[in-house]
């Protein structure tokens, strides 16, 4: 198991300064998510850690032991690439010892490890094979053995599942659950799923723009996202945003509403964004913030609907049970007080303390 | 409708099919001319109204060409240049090439840009100096300085070749081996060269063409038949049997049909090649 | 943390050390002969005699007033736009044609591209044989269709020295460039010539909208190199004629042969040699300006 802390790690590509001062603490055994937009330096931030890249700046620590310095041979770490990266010219069995032929292990354990791995993950009946003769799903899998037949101090995961379909991809997201639970390798998985995210984590890491934006389990993430980015980017359908007034009394002024909200005593005049989940929005007008206006589109998601209401130029999007809206219907829609998340408009932190009746 | 159209535009297939063969029968005349003056009788070649193919059908010119004792010398020593410089070729080339790709660090877009302006230099200006430093270092008529030149041409070729191909290996193969645990001279040799090899080896063939045949430092840097090449070789021999072109085509038609032998083998992955290289920027 | 710096010092310098062979090599069998050509164009260094002085520019001021010389430039850019530009229009050609799909397509692949792969001397050979003025294939030809009353001496005579030696020269140069422009008809995705289909595009259309921009790089990239490789030339032209009759067809390169090992002035024929790298030079920055611009560009 290994602590795995970076310390205002930096780095750049060509002229593109892609990580920016990334701290990050991994503790022993953990199962880190990182999400974040397709471009934020996911990727990178990986090959950093596994020393593919070296760093411009920082520190990278693997239980205290600084490893900045090391190949990645030296650093012991196995990856499981985002377009699985198989070698072509090798069978699924030369695929899978190939890690471990290169660190000495003899020709028994060899196929000892590797024969244990491919039942496990199903692909003992292909370990003859050419990585050309394998469907997607199969090579995710090779991906994966090549990874799990090394003892690794540290897995990492980059958007292993992202090439595959979705009952695949639910099907390996538990697997990989399990897999965690049994090996209680520190692990490091990278996507921008969030479902991915939410179900796998024990804590998540939000990126965006070569920074971390805020790290924390995934009702923290959920229920207090740090700022607008992390609010509007976690959650499907995403969060509802608005920009609102904020006054000297604490009072939030928005699209006709005016609520007392406790947030950052002694402010002055103030733009705020105003943001909740769509499954917070209650049908009726009731207490909290209050929206009148017309239903424009129904999606139906299974058990519940994900409806638009135009009111009024801002689309309120919401989570309603089946069958109790039509498209053109007017209807009231209202937030609770305690549901509403607030930020501050310049720098998108958020605005702590919404006052709770 | 249909079937005039049909018909219209299958007769313009035979037109264009016609053209085809028409130009292509015209371009490799020459050639087939050659080749089959080889085969000819002596009375056949010497005529004011010769035939395109043999009318008698003789391997005389070839029995000829064996009797001449330094005639497969040349081809021999055509082999060990050709071969040599091609294989020191690849191997430097592969390693540059690698780095080039696959390594990030200052200077790389300079190196890179060096290395191929490089197969553009004139080898006429190279030959004087060349003459006298090879005079100087007692490497005239040797194989090694016919070695050495050969590469002046061979190892940019190669380069801008592997470039190509390399380029096209995805990034991510090479860093699985590294995990894996490969050094980076490991991972040339377990993952680089076994993926890339028919490919390497097209350019391996490709670079001996060029060293099989290469005539302006043959032809300055040897003095005795011992070192010649096919070239100088052949031009020798069209000092000495002038007119002889029974067998001076048999001579061509043999140092020639192991590069088409070979071009034919490989034409897919030169072709390749090429098509890559011709895309890649400096 | 001594061993901590040692091994980054390694991984600093690996790529060095995987270029060094090839940078040592090109150094030695390149750069440093080429610099070399460069000092004997400043010296009077002859063949004969071992010793030689430094003369400055001496050798460049007494070119100026060489009227060798000027004619041999002069053929030397004649002959490279002449000889690139026929390269380039039956290469382009050639490629439209083989780009269409057709039986045995591959076989006249094979067949088009194969005068690639002789050597000069033999391909000097073929020539020699093809032009010969008693028994070569084309005057007997000409005089049985009676369009000539007596032999052509094609690689002699004034008028058909040129077009004979250019012919040769296209002969096994211009596959190279239909490679590259086939190379370049395939890059084209073919989305976009359905896409101008479906827009109602013709033939003649398609060629001259989707087709020739697509090919704008390529034939750029082939248009300075097909004149760079034709200035530089030396093999065929030296094997075919040595310059011509009274140095009809003297190129740079044929002409610093003659000054420098035939004529034993080397560090002359060295100014001659040296001039033909000039000209290269220009021509090639102008390449990688060009090429390494127009990626910036996409
Ligand atoms: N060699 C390079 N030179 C310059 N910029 C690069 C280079 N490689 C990557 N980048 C840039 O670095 C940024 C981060 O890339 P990275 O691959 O880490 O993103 P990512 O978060 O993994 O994205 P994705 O989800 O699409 O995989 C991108 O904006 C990319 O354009
Ligand atoms: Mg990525």
């Amino acid at each position: 198991m290994t602590r795995l802390s970076l310390q205002n790690v930096s780095k750049s590509l060509g002229n593109a300064l892609v990580l920016k001062k990334i701290n990050l603490e991994v503790h022993p055994g953990e199962l880190m998510v990182i999400i974040g937009p397709s471009g934020c330096g996911k990727s990178t931030l990986l090959n950093v850690i596994a020393g593919l890249e070296d760093t411009d700046e920082g520190h990278i620590f693997f239980n205290e032991q600084p490893v900045e310095h090391l190949a990645p041979k030296a650093r012991d770490v196995a990856m499981v690439f985002q377009n699985y990266a198989l070698y072509p010219h090798k069978t699924v069995f030369g695929n899978l010892a190939f890690g471990l032929k290169m660190r000495g292990f003899t020709k028994p354990e060899i196929q000892e490890r590797v024969a244990a791995v491919a039942r496990q993950l199903n692909i003992h009946q292909l370990l003859l094979r050419k990585p050309r003769h394998l469907s997607g799903g199969e090579c995710q899998r090779v991906a994966m053995g090549r990874a799990l037949v090394r003892r690794p101090n540290i897995y990492l995961l980059d958007e292993p599942l992202s090439n595959l379909d979705a009952l695949l991809r639910s099907q390996i997201r538990t697997e990989i659950k399990k897999l965690h639970a049994v090996l209680k390798t520190t692990m490091i998985f990278v996507t921008h799923d969030q479902i991915e995210a939410m179900t796998l984590a024990d804590r998540i890491a939000v990126m965006n723009q070569g920074r971390i934006v805020q790290v924390g389990t995934p009702d923290e993430i959920y229920e207090r996202p740090k700022t607008d980015f992390v609010a509007a980017f976690m959650g499907n359908p995403a969060m509802n945003l608005f920009t609102g007034q904020k006054d000297a009394q604490g009072r939030l002024h928005l699209h006709g509403n005016t609520l007392q909200v406790n947030a950052s005593p002694g402010g002055k005049d103030q733009t705020i964004r105003v943001g909740f989940r769509p499954e917070k929005v209650r049908l009726g007008i009731d207490t909290g913030l209050r929206f009148k206006g017309r239903v424009t589109v129904l999606e139906p998601t299974g058990a519940d609907v994900f409806a638009i209401i135009d009111c009024g130029g801002e689309d309120v999007r919401c989570r309603v049970p089946r069958g109790c809206l039509t498209v053109g219907q007017q209807v009231g829609v209202s937030v609770q007080t305690k549901d509403l998340h607030i930020f501050n408009a310049q720098s998108g932190h958020r605005v702590d303390g919404v006052k709770r009746p | 409708m249909t079937m005039i159209k049909k018909r219209y535009s299958r007769l313009r297939g035979a037109i264009f099919y016609c053209g085809l063969v028409l130009i292509t029968g015209i371009l490799s005349l020459p050639a087939l001319v050659a080749i089959s003056t080889s085969f000819k009788p002596y009375s056949e070649i010497f005529t004011t109204n010769p035939t395109i193919l043999p009318q008698h059908f003789t391997l005389a010119s070839y029995q000829k060409l064996l009797a001449i004792p330094e005639f497969p010398v040349y081809l021999l020593n055509s082999l060990i240049v050709a071969a040599f410089s091609a294989a020191i070729a690849i191997a430097v080339g592969v390693l540059a090439a690698y780095a080039l790709v696959f390594f990030r660090f200052p200077g790389r877009r300079v190196i890179r840009q060096a290395l191929l302006t490089t197969y553009m230099f004139p080898a006429i200006t190279l030959v004087f100096p060349v003459f006298f430093g090879a005079s100087r270092l007692n490497l005239l008529d040797t194989y090694t300085i016919l070695i050495l030149t050969n590469l002046s041409f061979a190892l940019p070729i190669a380069i801008w070749l592997l470039l190509g191909f390399f380029e096209k290996i995805p990034v991510e193969l090479e860093r699985a081996a590294r995990v894996d645990g490969c050094n980076r001279l490991q991972t040339v040799f377990h993952v680089i060269l076994p993926v890339m090899l028919p490919s390497i080896m097209a350019i391996g063939v490709f670079t001996f063409i060029l060293g099989w045949g290469e005539y302006l430092f043959a032809l300055t840097l040897t003095l005795t038949d011992a070192h010649r090449t096919a070239s100088p070789g052949m031009h020798a021999l069209m000092g000495n049997y002038r007119i002889d072109y029974g067998l001076l085509t048999a001579a061509g038609t043999v140092i020639v049909f192991p590069l088409v032998l070979l071009f034919a083998l490989f034409q897919k992955h030169i072709v390749e090649g090429m098509t890559s290289a011709s895309h890649h920027r400096l | 943390m001594v061993c901590e710096t040692k091994r980054s010092w390694g991984a600093i310098l690996a790529p060095y050390g995987f270029l060094a062979p090839a940078v040592i090599i090109v150094f030695g069998v390149l750069i440093y002969p080429l610099v070399y050509a460069v000092y004997f164009s400043l010296t009077d260094k002859t063949m004969l005699v071992s010793a030689y002085h430094f003369v400055g520019l001496g050798n460049y001021i007494e070119l100026m007033g060489d009227s060798k010389f000027w004619q041999a430039f002069r053929h030397s850019i004649v002959f490279a736009l002449v000889t690139g530009g026929l390269n380039l229009f039956l290469g382009f050609g050639m490629a439209l044609v083989l780009n269409r799909r057709f039986r045995f397509r591959g076989v006249f692949h094979t067949v088009l591209l194969l005068p690639w792969v002789i050597p000069p001397i033999v391909t000097g050979l073929i020539f020699r044989w093809l032009y010969n003025d008693f028994y070569g294939y084309l005057n007997c030809l000409l005089l049985g269709v009676h369009l000539i009353e007596k032999p052509i001496l094609f690689l002699v005579d004034a008028h058909y020295l040129w077009p004979s030696v250019i012919i040769a020269n296209v002969w096994v140069e211009y596959p190279f460039v239909m490679l590259m422009f086939m190379a370049g008809l395939q890059s084209i995705d073919p989305d976009l010539y359905r896409a101008a289909k479906a827009d109602g595009a013709g033939s003649m259309q398609l060629f001259f909208h989707v087709t020739l921009p697509g090919l704008q790089r390529v034939f750029f990239v082939n248009v300075l190199l097909q004149i760079i490789f034709m200035f530089k030339t030396f093999n065929l032209v030296w094997i075919l004629t040595q310059g011509g009759p009274g140095g009809r067809i003297e190129l740079l390169s044929t002409l610093a042969f003659h000054y420098a090992f035939e004529g034993t002035q080397t560090g002359y024929g060295s100014a001659v040699a040296s001039i033909i790298f000039y000209v290269l030079l220009i021509l090639s920055c102008i390449y990688v300006v060009i090429t390494t611009r127009k990626i910036k560009e996409r």
